[in-house]
């Protein structure tokens, strides 16, 4: 696809409605132009939604900042790279990831391992309370994995990738992509249980 | 266990899927800062490569090649001696162009000139100027003075083609070293020249011919005083040498005459 080549009726929907500001492609365009302003109204339209994926990758926001500010300097270098196939935020989405993940890679916190609890992992949760948890405790217990499992996790659970394209993405096996998977999953779910039995405990 | 691995995941997905939050201000600078550091490095590395390389290469050309001619005369040079030589010779160099010099002078200036060579060398390659402190009294001013002058014209025309070393700079210095050689330079070849000098100067101005090239460091040597006299156009008109009209900066070629 020509990057001077948006498709006719996106832009022509748009430009029907909303005259003055850019629509996405034309925004892509200018970027690709290397237009600071239209780079700055990219970054506003979609800082707030990757700062939350980069969130769920890191240990705290300023980590997750860290990791926003490198995944968008690669947007804007690689905007030529774009193709047009998919959607384009599902593609910046995809920078953050790997921004992330290299952000972990390059401090040398991957995949460690933590000891597991296997005790907990046996009691049992009650659908109805966890459907009571807030995504903030949610992020709280992503944020308690070791990067490694909060890495897996992310991937498989959340973004929907397969054990196969996360073995490529984060450097390991897929066997190792599913047994940490696993043991994320078991750690979540004797997190979920504890975090429940305090909430019972304030409750009465 | 009640809950299943996909419950699970369907938990985490729904609740964090449309996460968002609000960057801090200084994300955005941030950014920018490092777009416009990478866009400067390209910009600018490969002139600076440029610039570098044809720098040593300068620097290489005028180092090595008259070093090759100085292995045989260098030893006996002094620390000082040679400085106020070179400087006389120099200047001798730039206002006599048309001076019959072997007439004039023994063998002692082949060595002469060769010793300026060596100290010019030094010059513009590091644009130092040795301070003379270690020996004494008014020489040490009027040859300071002299190589300060020296040394910022000849490096600098011959990187810019611009600065015009006026002949009216060399004219007093003649003056000086003249006047000098009774007592402030005791060695021999510098009085010869000195004295020597204004003669040629006065009788021989329209005469046509010029220093006899007998090694390369005389050619060095007398391309440089081209260079100084001609507001710096690297410019060799005689037949002798072959250099016609090469130049630097403004890269105009030479031909006629």
């Amino acid at each position: 696809m020509q990057p001077s080549d948006p498709p006719f009726h996106l832009t022509n929907k748009y430009k029907m409605f909303l005259e003055q500001t850019y629509t996405t492609d034309e925004l892509i365009k200018r970027c690709r132009a290397r237009e600071r302003k239209a780079q700055e109204l990219l970054y506003k339209q979609y800082a707030s939604k990757m700062l939350g994926v980069c969130m769920r990758y890191a240990n705290d926001k300023m980590e997750a900042e860290d990791m926003l500010q490198n995944g968008f300097i690669k947007v804007f270098q690689k905007i030529d790279d774009y193709r047009g196939d998919g959607s384009f935020e599902g593609w910046i989405r995809r920078i953050m990831v790997h921004s992330s993940i290299e952000y972990y890679r390059k401090h040398n916190k991957m995949m460690q391992l933590v000891e597991l609890d296997e005790a907990g992992a046996e009691s049992s949760t009650n659908p109805l309370a966890t459907a009571k948890l807030e995504a903030a405790d949610l992020l709280v217990l992503i944020k308690n994995l070791a990067p490694g499992y909060r890495i897996i996790f992310n991937l498989y659970a959340i973004e929907g990738y397969s054990h196969k394209e996360i073995a490529e993405i984060a450097g390991i096996t897929e066997g190792a992509s599913k047994s940490q998977l696993s043991r994320a999953r078991s750690v979540l779910r004797e997190q979920i249980i504890k975090m429940e039995g305090k909430k019972y405990g304030y409750a009465g | 266990m009640d809950m299943q691995d996909k419950e699970l995941d369907e938990l985490f997905r729904s609740k964090l899927d449309d996460l968002e939050a609000q960057p801090s201000a200084k994300v955005w600078p941030g950014i920018t800062a490092r777009l416009d550091a990478g866009k400067r490095r390209k910009s600018v590395a490969p002139f600076l490569n440029i610039a570098a390389s044809i720098l040593i290469l300068v620097a290489a050309g005028i180092l090595f090649i008259p070093k090759k001619e100085l292995t045989g005369v260098k030893p006996h040079a002094d620390r000082v001696k040679p400085k106020t030589i070179a400087q006389v010779e120099v200047v001798a160099a730039i206002d006599t162009r048309p001076s019959p010099v072997e007439a004039s002078r023994p063998v002692k200036t082949l060595e002469n000139k060769a010793q300026a060579l060596a100290v010019q060398d030094k010059k513009i390659n590091n644009t130092v100027i040795h301070k003379p402190a270690d020996t004494t009294a008014e020489i040490i001013t009027t040859v300071k003075t002299d190589n300060q002058t020296l040394v910022a014209a000849t490096p600098a025309t011959q990187h810019n083609t611009i600065a015009p070393l006026v002949p009216e700079d060399s004219k007093p210095l003649y003056v000086t070293t003249v006047d000098e050689p009774s007592h402030t330079i005791p060695a021999k070849p510098v009085a010869i020249v000195a004295t020597a000098l204004p003669n040629i100067k006065t009788d021989a101005a329209p005469v046509k011919t010029r220093h006899r090239i007998r090694n390369l460091g005389d050619l060095v040597n007398l391309v440089v005083a081209k260079v100084d006299k001609r507001n710096g156009k690297l410019i060799d008109e005689d037949g002798e040498s072959n250099i016609i009209g090469v130049n630097l900066g403004v890269l105009k070629l030479k031909k006629e005459e």
